[in-house]
């Protein structure tokens, strides 16, 4: 009952008419980059993050959000009408969807996935609103102990599930956690890895991390890799809205999507893309007629149109109630959040209850913009395609180049942006993961505040992180899914060797 | 039974899984260089002092470098690393090095006018009047945004532009 009062306090905020516009701002925004092949959302958030100095922490923090949210409305909208997927969580969207597409069914193909995206997004808000308050509340009680497990947990976990090889998820993490180091140390004043430069003295801050990474780093892999301009696309012939065959086949596959991507998503390096596959395949397996699946079965756009969304509200929940973000565009948001002064944590829900709350209202409040914004405004979507990229990714380097520039009016911060753009680039050549590495370096100073704590408090005995019994569920957690991934791999190892062998 | 051969000397030398390791390996060399160089006040040492967390962290990169080189040359193919085209990368980071040099000298908006214009160009679009005047109402659009939205003077040339 605490919950909805406090929600409704939240739309009091998030409905006056500043809001009202960022969450509009945002969603149109988050539709547009969901449509470009290329830009995601956490490349759009991150160079959003210059704007948000200029703004009301609620404001700035709701126009995110609604990128956010609208990017994955809008991944679906390239997926079905030219079978490339606008993000990474459609990819399987585009299976059946350009099936549908060829078949003289993209409108219902696109109303389904609007419809799914609305359902499994406003379900799992609602399952954040009640979830929340109750985490933060279980998390009040950790010490640094608990936190510095908890931490190391989430990049375990992370560095299992992003990439197929866990060897390069830990550099990516190892990186990011050395990255963090650089700068002055805050408890004893001394500089460390800085190596002479007086640019980094005060650290690397980690916006300029971030727009480096998922700014200049993705423009730079999309320039190297597009293929020439943007090939046919299909229009929308025919009906828009779904028959009631296809809502009968529909409505249980969003339901039980829902569900699933509000779970896959609170794991922490699981986000969105990882939520859209798994229900797929779900949907596929329980399936009465399974061959439908890749001709056109409508289940399979419902289910991960609706997963990746439901998993957004999932992944919120570490970021708002532990200060542990899972994905990239919720680190980018955590660190908005710090921008502001204001600590990310389990007493971020009490301390900045008001904020919290109205972010949470937020979430509901875009959900239904971009349902109404979506179905009506998808040829006016699809022309954004006629942008010639040429124009569009040079643009973005500029902008993320001064943009890190205006953080501090320093020019270290603008090589070091570029920089980070390459190191973003080459990483992703050589097949490791980026989104580790961004949660390592989110996460490195308050895992090693923690660290120190937990020690200072034990008086030097580091066996406090194995006898607190909170911290060593946490850190058993990461052994046993660090241990089971490399058990299971072993194991389709060997029976890939077998089914050759038997070939 | 021990089929899975191991890579080829000249299949090793283009394995990317090689080359990253040796990478990451010296990564994590200069960092075990710089954690020993810091200085820890007197009284702090352990898990209390400030070499500790950098020092580990550090000699974790090198032992996961290591395990990547000795997996690239125990793997029955070498991975190939997937840069895309070389010569596009290639010229964009010589662009935005050309911008980053710039940029002190000329400015903003003169740097950035030059930087879409050359990407501009060099991406594919022909018409020159229409790369030069795209460039310019962007770089000037840039300048104006930062400066009236977001209350940021970026740096200009003593001219003004």
């Amino acid at each position: 009952m605490d919950a909805f009062t406090q929600l409704m306090g939240g739309f009091a905020a998030a409905l006056t008419v500043s809001n009202l516009l960022a969450a509009l701002v945002g969603c149109l925004l988050g539709t547009v980059v969901g449509v470009l092949p290329g830009l995601g959302p956490s490349t759009t958030v991150a160079l959003l993050i210059p704007v948000a100095f200029s703004m009301q922490p609620d404001a700035a923090l709701i126009m995110m959000l609604g990128v956010y949210l609208g990017a994955m409305y809008g991944g679906s909208l390239t997926s079905v009408l030219m079978k490339v997927p606008g993000e990474a969580s459609s990819v399987m969207t585009a299976i059946d969807g350009f099936a549908m597409a060829q078949q003289g069914r993209a409108g219902p193909a696109l109303a389904i996935a609007a419809i799914g995206s609305f359902i499994g997004g406003t379900l799992s808000v609602v399952g954040l609103t009640f979830l929340a308050p109750v985490i933060a509340g279980v998390a009040l009680s950790f010490g640094p102990a608990e936190y510095f497990s908890l931490m190391l947990a989430a990049l375990l976990l992370t560095s299992v599930l992003l990439g197929a090889n866990l060897v390069k998820g830990f550099i990516s993490v190892a990186l990011g956690l050395l990255i963090a180091v650089v700068g002055t140390d805050l408890q004893t004043g001394v500089s460390r890895l800085t190596f002479g430069f007086t640019g980094v003295l005060e650290g690397i801050d980690i916006i300029v991390i971030l727009m480096g990474v998922f700014g200049v780093g993705e423009v730079l892999w999309y320039l190297a890799h597009r293929d020439g301009e943007s090939g046919d696309r299909l229009g929308i012939r025919g009906r828009l809205w779904p028959d009631r065959d296809d809502r009968r086949r529909s409505w249980p596959a969003i339901i039980r999507s829902s569900v699933l991507g509000f779970l896959v998503g609170i794991l922490p390096g699981s986000g969105s893309s990882l939520a859209g596959v798994l229900s797929y395949t779900v949907e596929q397996r329980i399936s009465k007629e399974p061959e439908r699946f890749g001709n056109g079965a409508i289940e399979g756009v419902a289910a991960p149109e609706t997963a990746n969304n439901s998993a957004t509200g999932g992944a919120l929940i570490p970021m708002l109630t532990l200060g542990v973000p899972g994905s990239g565009t919720t680190a980018v948001l955590l660190a908005v959040l710090t921008v502001y002064g204001i600590q990310p944590g389990p007493r971020l829900m009490t301390d900045s209850a008001d904020l919290v709350w109205a972010i949470i209202a937020s979430l509901y409040v875009s959900n239904v913009l971009l349902l109404v914004l979506n179905l009506p405004l998808i040829p006016l979507f699809t022309r954004i395609l006629d942008v010639p990229v040429r124009f569009l990714m040079p643009l973005i380097l500029v902008i993320a180049g001064v943009g890190a520039f205006s953080l501090s009016n320093s020019f270290s911060d603008l090589v070091l942006v570029f920089a980070f753009g390459v190191l973003g680039y080459l990483m992703r050549a050589v097949g490791i993961p980026l989104v580790p590495l961004v949660l390592a370096a989110i996460l490195a100073p308050k895992m090693e505040q923690s660290l120190r704590q937990a020690t200072l408090l034990s008086d030097g005995d580091w066996t406090v992180f194995l006898t607190s019994p909170i911290s060593a569920v946490f850190l058993a957690l990461g052994l046993v899914v660090v241990g089971a991934d490399i058990v299971s791999k072993r194991k389709r190892k060997r029976r890939l060797v077998d089914v050759t062998e038997d070939e | 039974v021990n089929e899975i051969a191991t890579t080829t000397r000249t299949g090793l030398l283009h394995s990317a899984d090689l080359w990253t390791g040796l990478a990451v390996t010296a990564v994590g060399a200069v960092g075990l260089v710089g954690s020993l160089t810091i200085s820890a006040p007197r009284g702090l040492s352990g898990l209390l002092g400030p070499r500790v967390y950098p020092l580990t962290v550090s000699v974790l990169l090198i032992l996961l470098g290591v395990v990547l080189v000795v997996r690239a040359a125990l793997a029955a193919a070498p991975v190939h690393a997937d840069f895309g085209r070389h010569s596009t990368i290639l010229v964009v980071i010589a662009v935005l090095v050309g911008f980053a040099l710039l940029f002190q000298v000329l400015g903003f908006v003169l740097s950035a006018f030059l930087m879409l214009a050359v990407l501009y160009r060099f991406l594919g679009e022909r018409r020159l009047w229409l790369v030069l005047l795209v460039a310019a109402v962007t770089a000037a659009a840039i300048y104006l945004g930062f400066r009236d939205g977001l209350g940021v003077d970026l740096p200009t040339t003593p001219f003004g532009l």
